[in-house]
């Protein structure tokens, strides 16, 4: 498997699992984007 | 020939799986038909009242006394010519819808047939097929599906007409994109949008680029001159529907949400008593839009003066939510299941995982769970390979085409950004399938192809 490819379904597997987070706590947006929004200063 | 048959293929099963969808919601029970087709709560009801409105006594209007300024009109005389075909049987007009994502199916297969190449034209429409938020909408009395169906349309002459440099496919596209405004007012600010397309799209010959660029706008603002002059003569208000005061308003109810802690409905109802006694106070009667609608933009305007920065962040947390939300939720619901409430907590900053994720599992019901799972995976899937797709489009140099399909994105998460419900992506969702597709077939390793080169 190419680094690639590999690159991909690691980032994918991240995305999912914060998505699943912001599910569980009924949030408005997942936890990593509201980190990256507050550091933007738009939280 | 085989790729044909392929394409043939696609659409039986485009049809089949929103058919299967059709049955299995039963929307010609009674029962089915009041609480979930024509919900209290939606917007599907004010539909149906406005096409019964209109063949019943040939007004468009939601009571049948006071004229209606908040909808337009296209999606009602859908529904209301198939009501006088058939009778009044919102299933029927479901069914019909079915039939027009299936030909938007196809459109989407043109469009990335033009714009791509065959192999992503038949794996887009092929994503399309499978893609949950319009295969429920298809089962929906909303004008999405119809919406997408006409800008699909427009977007297809408009692409055609680039690659052919024909001038009556640019007005032809106008045309159809003041259609599809008709259908939904979402559409309004596109033109802008597109006549960037057109200005990046044409090479080099100016005089042409003019002549494009004013038949396009010019047919498009004819389209939907009749119906603001209809506004104009009954309303005293020259403009295409209220709708889109009512829904930056919309913030101000968030904030105040997000600020008091009180519910939406609470909120909702103190701002609205707000807004009729300044009416009373200046004797508006009430459904008069051209004074409403005045109050409304100016207790915005105010709004936006003082929080900016407030108003600003609610808009980009809506355009992200806009993104997030799978509707797993909405799915469960119309068939046949009730969504398990898990009451959020005020403070939903410090938050035990653990705890959460316990209370989750023994609350929600297991199909629930693995719908959610099922539908956030694509979700992720789907973005991923779309922003991949973006990058090889860049790596590709074509930075045209990037940065059209960009823009429309862009466009669609801001505008609905105030809103943000599944239904909104919508218009979105073929452009970044398309990416998608094109993000797949750069990732596939590409050894059988190679193979084939050398046989």
């Amino acid at each position: 498997m190419k680094i690639k490819q590999l690159l991909i379904i690691f980032w994918i597997l991240i995305v999912y699992i914060d998505y699943y987070f912001r599910f569980l706590s009924d949030r408005y947006i997942t936890p990593i984007l509201e980190v990256i929004l507050k550091k933007i200063g738009l939280w | 020939m085989d790729k044909n048959r392929i394409l043939i293929f696609i659409l039986l099963l485009a049809f089949s799986v929103r058919l299967a969808f059709f049955l299995g919601v039963r929307p010609w029970q009674e029962k089915v038909r009041d609480e979930l087709i024509l919900e209290k709560s939606g917007d599907s009801l004010g539909y149906h009242l406005l096409a019964v409105n209109l063949i019943k006594k040939g007004k468009f209007s939601f009571d049948g006394i006071n004229p209606c300024f908040f909808r337009t009109p296209f999606y009602p005389i859908f529904v209301g010519s198939f009501y006088l075909l058939f009778g009044i049987h919102p299933w029927v007009v479901l069914l019909i819808q079915i039939l027009i994502d299936v030909v938007t199916c196809w459109l989407i297969y043109i469009l990335s047939l033009i714009i791509f190449n065959k192999k992503i034209a038949t794996l887009t429409s092929l994503l399309y097929t499978f893609e949950p938020t319009i295969i429920y909408f298809n089962v929906a009395l909303y004008t999405d599906i119809f919406a997408l169906f006409v800008f699909m349309f427009s977007l297809v002459v408009l692409v055609w007409a680039l690659k052919n440099n024909n001038l009556l496919f640019f007005a032809l596209s106008g045309l159809i994109l003041g259609m599809a405004t008709l259908v939904k007012p979402i559409f309004q600010f596109f033109p802008v949008v597109m006549i960037i397309i057109i200005i990046s799209g044409i090479k080099n010959i100016n005089i042409y680029k003019f002549k494009a660029i004013t038949l396009f706008t010019g047919f498009f603002l004819l389209t939907l001159l009749p119906w603001q002059l209809r506004n104009l003569r009954v309303g005293g208000h020259f403009c295409l529907s209220t709708i889109s005061s009512s829904h930056p308003y919309r913030t101000i109810i968030r904030y105040e949400v997000s600020r008091t802690g009180k519910s939406f409905k609470e909120v909702s109802d103190g701002i609205g008593a707000i807004i009729k006694e300044k009416m009373d106070k200046k004797g508006i009667v009430d459904g008069c839009p051209s004074k409403g609608e005045k109050i409304r933009k100016k207790i915005f305007f105010d709004f936006f003066k003082k929080y900016w920065p407030v108003y600003i962040s609610i808009h980009i947390k809506g355009m992200c939510r806009l993104f997030l939300t799978n509707g797993s939720y909405m799915f469960y619901k119309m068939l046949g299941g009730i969504p398990t409430e898990i009451i959020p907590e005020k403070n939903t900053v410090d938050i035990n995982y653990i705890h959460r994720f316990k209370k989750y599992i023994t609350k929600k019901t297991m199909l629930e769970i693995i719908l959610f799972l099922l539908f956030s995976a694509l979700l992720v899937i789907t973005y991923t390979l779309a922003i991949v797709g973006f990058f090889s489009l860049l790596n590709e140099k074509k930075y045209v085409l990037a940065f059209s399909l960009t823009l429309t994105i862009g466009y669609f998460s801001f505008i609905s950004g105030m809103v943000p419900s599944p239904r909104y992506r919508i218009p979105v969702i073929p452009i970044y399938l398309m990416l998608a597709s094109k993000g797949l077939l750069d990732l596939l390793p590409k050894k059988r192809l190679s193979l084939s080169h050398l046989s």
